[in-house]
């Protein structure tokens, strides 16, 4: 994985470049949003529980997909949902932290889509619960470190769209 | 890195052998522990009017595709830890990292400094070095020759370079998966005395805390002092 941090520096010693002024801007940028950033996470992992909690009731809980024939039906199933979910949120969390989206197409995305489509798994629904999780992830740790979780979230999301 | 032939060894063993320099490119992506882009360093110190090395064609000379998955900072690798037990992370690690990103800012300072002195440090420094070490210069020594004696001081630029990423990152790891893996044995194989390069980054130092003050200073002398302590 890559942050922020050795994302510059990656792309600039393949070049044999010293950092300039364009990088060090992109990197003071990220600096400047650390302790916004570690804040939020903290927050995350206290409540990441809760979080999902809401974003099921939000999205889930109460559609078919939680009845006889529905995807989430059987307890088995259902925890395998949460778990999933549980994932997104610690992945893109430590990609907000980061400030890179690596982590998440080596650890995540990379042939996800492929195991739900090959599981019966419903990607609309997991994208519909993914958004669920942004807005109650925003609502906990206010709007700037919710834009940013959200940047994270949403790859999450058109990763498995596309 | 893959380095040109190098800090003072006397012949230049990769230079115009067409396929045989490939070869040498091949070990050295063994030697440096795994697949990684090659420097383009036209801008280096010295370059002296020679073709950039490794050359930007042919198959051996594609940058990887896989990115470089080594190179950290504290930030990444408390990530990687957290990760291989599945956790977020705890309190502990936030705060290093929140401690490392309030001094941020200082790090982004120290390492332009270094680099918009990089000239004046590794001249200086390959001065001292030179005036400590005539043998290195005069003939018979492994920087004998202008063309020698630039590609040392291009080295030591590279060297620079890595000090300031080690300094950005807060961390030795950018620095010793780029510059430190391997470099022992490649040296040693171009006939590279590595006590001399060691010492010239000894030199680059102590031109570089001269220009810096207190804390800066400390700060990258920390990393001077790893690639020193590495190489030798």
């Amino acid at each position: 994985m890559q942050d922020a941090i050795t994302n510059v520096i990656n792309q600039y010693d393949v070049q044999g470049l010293y950092l300039d002024g364009s990088s060090m801007g992109r990197l003071e940028k990220y600096f400047a949003s650390g302790e916004l950033r570690v804040r939020a996470a903290a927050t995350i992992s206290a409540n990441a529980s809760a979080i999902i909690k809401e974003a099921v009731a939000k999205s889930l809980l109460y559609s078919d997909i939680t009845r006889p024939g529905g995807n989430m039906y059987t307890t088995r199933r259902y925890a395998a949902c949460i778990r999933d979910l549980d994932y997104y949120l610690r992945y893109a969390t430590y990609a907000m932290l980061a400030g890179d989206t690596s982590i998440l197409d080596e650890r995540v995305l990379n042939g996800l889509k492929e195991t739900y489509n090959s599981l019966g798994v419903p990607i609309g629904a997991t994208v519909q619960s993914i958004q669920a999780m942004k807005e109650a992830t925003a609502a906990l740790v206010g709007p700037d470190a919710g834009r940013e979780m959200g940047v994270y979230l949403d790859y999450i999301s058109s990763g498995l769209g596309n | 890195m893959i380095h040109i032939p190098s800090l003072c060894s006397r012949s230049d063993p990769l230079r115009g052998k067409g396929l045989s320099s490939g070869i040498a490119v091949k070990n050295c992506y063994r030697l440096s522990g795994g697949a990684r882009a090659l420097p383009q360093n036209d801008a280096a110190v010295g370059n002296a009017g020679r073709t950039p090395y490794p050359p930007d064609t042919g198959l051996l000379h594609r940058r990887p595709l896989v990115s470089r998955l080594n190179c950290m900072s504290i930030v990444s690798n408390s990530i990687i830890n957290a990760d291989a037990e599945a956790r977020y992370l705890s309190p502990g690690e936030l705060d290093q990292i929140k401690s490392f990103v309030a001094g941020g800012q200082r790090r982004l300072r120290v390492a332009q400094v270094l680099a918009e002195s990089r000239e004046r440090i590794v001249k200086q420094a390959g001065g001292a070095l030179f005036q400590k070490r005539p043998d290195l210069i005069s003939p018979g020594g492994n920087s004998y020759g202008e063309e020698m004696t630039a590609s040392c001081l291009r080295d030591m630029d590279y060297y620079l370079r890595l000090v300031t990423y080690g300094v950005v990152a807060g961390d030795v790891t950018p620095i010793e998966e780029i510059g430190i893996i391997g470099a022992r044995e490649m040296y040693r194989a171009l006939g590279t005395p590595l006590e001399a390069l060691a010492e010239s980054v000894r030199e680059m130092k102590a031109v570089a805390t001269s220009i810096l003050t207190g804390a800066d200073a400390e700060e990258a002398g920390f990393y001077f002092d790893y690639v020193v302590g590495a190489l030798s």
